[in-house]
């Protein structure tokens, strides 16, 4: 079952004189558990096109289907509530919330979906288990190291139980050690309960892991390679 | 979890949210101040001219003001009119006077003046002239008829006690005059009457001039907040006479009150104003430090209500902490100031001429506390619309990504 449907995206930036195609009818679908990379160089289109799949741009033209609900209908409400239950994001700066502590930011995201105590609490702490932070519960962002972080990043994403996950270059700011460690934590997620996760990178180590690469070259999809199948 | 994201988000930068603390406190403050000092001034009016002099009305024959305190126009059939005001139950007290407008005359100088015919028993019910006495008495002389005058007239004419001096007047009807002998001074808060008001018993009045004329009942209500209401309402049995508020009587008072009125309001809307921006400034940038943070929420589904409520609620702890600090200066500046008095006769000597008086003591009515502190709320709420629209219109995608 396809996670993500898009058919002919295109986004065009244009300037006085200027017209800039980042994503250039671009047209793929993600499939239910895959582990999927969208590589490319700098000003590929990657983080335009992963923001369209997300909800959080709006393409010129075609069609982006997540969850079989089609974006460019929704309104900006509607688009909020969809993120809300739908999608998880990951973003290359963590973007916690740092006056809340890590068990908090996670369990932010349910409270906003008006989850009850008992199934926050279950949640939270299964999702610091998975990701290996269960000790570091407590801490605020500013006391937890990069890759702590986007750990605590990745269980905030999984909190909502989203139909899949957005990684925006996940580990640009991680040393090898903590890029390794995440990168593990989300492979086991995929492996063992089939959550899809879609990144943009272009991080060799994270393009080793996955399972299908897209590569984007000037907005448009110049290769879709299965790895595993 | 909002209210504590807003809640910490305040003591992100202590210092910044201290000063919209301290500025909603200062604004409280020196709101209710000078709101005191205001209510201080008009309470402290009333009590020096209208409760002690002028009454809350007063009742006379319409063609006696018209004509300038004309004495040839009384008010007709007085008892009857008194036994009305005896009946009334809305009246607390009242007093009746004649009053004769005549130049007083001393060998070398001349002076206008309102010479009064009091009942010094009746006129005790409202206020003791004695009590203004500096110098001698009101005593009742057989060779004489006694008169009291204001200190400020005697230097300006050089008047002693003991001193015979001549009242001169009349309008339409001829002139009427006597000799009466100064046998007391006196002094009140109101520099103006005591060069213009000469009082006299009113039996010698009534003696020397021929006529038992009554030309004013002034009079105290119970209540004067019920003033409106309780002057239409002796008006409608006095349909003969004119019933007149102390405001139509003394406009210059009412209008020096609704002067100060309208410095007030320019002056809490300064304050206001000063108070907006400060809170508009601070919870601006605020937003604008947290724009990535506030894009993030965007993204992950926080919906725009909640944002809005997140924002509101710390401007709403800065006023709520703000609020009881302001209250508490304002208790003990009043406070002291209300017992002390505030001496204004450094600053401003001609308030005395205008028959202000230059000590004022603050006073706070329970009102005026609701009033400010939800003027201060409105300012807070007002101000922070800004800063929510501000937010809002971020786009999650530029403000995720904004250094």
């Amino acid at each position: 079952m396809n996670v993500v449907e898009t058919k002919n995206l295109e986004k065009i930036y244009s300037d006085a004189d200027l017209e800039v195609r980042a994503v250039d009818g671009v047209s793929f679908d993600v499939k239910e558990g895959e582990f999927t990379a969208i590589v490319g160089p700098s000003g590929s289109g990657k983080t335009t096109l992963l923001n369209i799949i997300g909800g959080l741009d709006a393409p010129n033209y075609g069609s982006v289907k997540v969850a079989s609900q089609e974006l460019t209908e929704m309104s900006k409400s509607e688009l909020i509530d969809f993120r809300l239950h739908n999608i998880g994001f990951v973003f290359q700066s963590y973007n916690l919330i740092p006056v809340l502590t890590a068990y908090e930011n996670i369990e932010f995201v349910m409270l906003l979906q008006n989850r009850n105590s008992k199934e926050r609490k279950e949640r939270v702490e299964e999702l610091l288990e998975a990701v290996g932070i269960a000790e570091k519960s407590n801490k605020r962002p500013s006391q937890l190291s990069g890759g702590q972080q986007q750990r605590v990043a990745v269980a905030r994403a999984l909190a909502p139980k989203p139909k899949f996950i957005l990684a925006d270059e996940p580990t640009a700011n991680l040393d090898s050690k903590s890029t390794a460690r995440l990168l593990d934590i989300m492979e086991q997620l995929n492996l063992k309960e089939g959550i899809t996760f879609l990144f943009s990178t272009h991080d060799q180590r994270v393009i080793d892991r996955a399972r299908r690469v897209v590569t984007l070259t000037d907005g448009k999809i110049t290769e879709d390679k299965i790895i595993d199948a | 979890m909002i209210l504590k994201i807003g809640w910490n988000n305040i003591w992100r930068k202590k210092g910044r949210s201290m000063i919209v603390i301290m500025s909603v406190a200062f604004g409280i403050w020196i709101g209710m101040f000078f709101g005191a000092f205001q209510w201080g001034t008009y309470v402290q009016k009333l009590d020096d001219i209208v409760n002690r002099e002028i009454g809350h009305v007063q009742v006379h024959n319409p063609g006696f003001i018209d004509e300038e305190y004309d004495y040839n126009f009384p008010i007709r059939n007085h008892q009857e009119v008194k036994s009305i005001l005896e009946a009334e139950s809305s009246i607390k007290v009242y007093v009746e006077r004649s009053i004769f407008s005549a130049m007083l005359q001393t060998t070398r100088n001349q002076n206008p003046v309102l010479v009064y015919g009091v009942d010094t028993a009746m006129e005790r019910k409202i206020y003791s002239i004695s009590s203004m006495i500096i110098e001698g008495e009101m005593l009742s002389d057989r060779r004489a008829p006694t008169l009291l005058i204001g200190k400020t007239l005697a230097s300006e004419l050089n008047i002693k006690l003991g001193d015979k001096i001549l009242i001169q007047g009349g309008m339409l009807h001829g002139l009427k005059s006597f000799v009466g002998r100064v046998r007391g001074l006196y002094e009140s808060p109101n520099k103006l009457k005591d060069k213009l008001v000469v009082y006299i018993h009113k039996s010698d009045l009534s003696k020397k001039l021929g006529d038992d004329f009554v030309h004013e009942y002034a009079i105290l209500f119970n209540n004067f907040d019920s003033l409106k209401y309780c002057t239409k309402r002796l008006q409608s049995k006095l349909p003969k006479h004119q019933v007149y508020t102390w405001g139509e009587i003394m406009p210059e008072i009412k209008n020096g009150i609704e002067m100060t009125d309208q410095v007030m309001f320019i002056f809490m809307l300064i304050i206001w104003i000063a108070l907006s921006l400060g809170i508009v400034n601070t919870m601006l940038m605020s937003i604008l430090e947290r724009t990535r943070e506030l894009g993030m929420l965007m993204a992950i589904g926080m919906s725009r209500w909640k944002i809005v409520q997140m924002i509101f609620f710390e401007t709403s702890i800065l006023t709520i902490i703000g609020v009881p600090i302001g209250i508490l200066l304002t208790i003990i500046t009043v406070g002291y100031f209300g017992d002390v008095g505030i001496d204004l006769s450094v600053a401003n000597t001609a308030l005395e001429d205008f028959g202000y008086s230059t000590m004022i003591y603050p006073k706070v009515k329970t009102s005026f506390y609701y009033q400010v502190i939800f003027q201060v709320i409105l300012v807070s709420f007002i101000s922070t619309i800004f800063p929510v629209v501000r937010a809002l219109r971020l786009k999650p995608i530029d403000a995720i990504h904004k250094t």
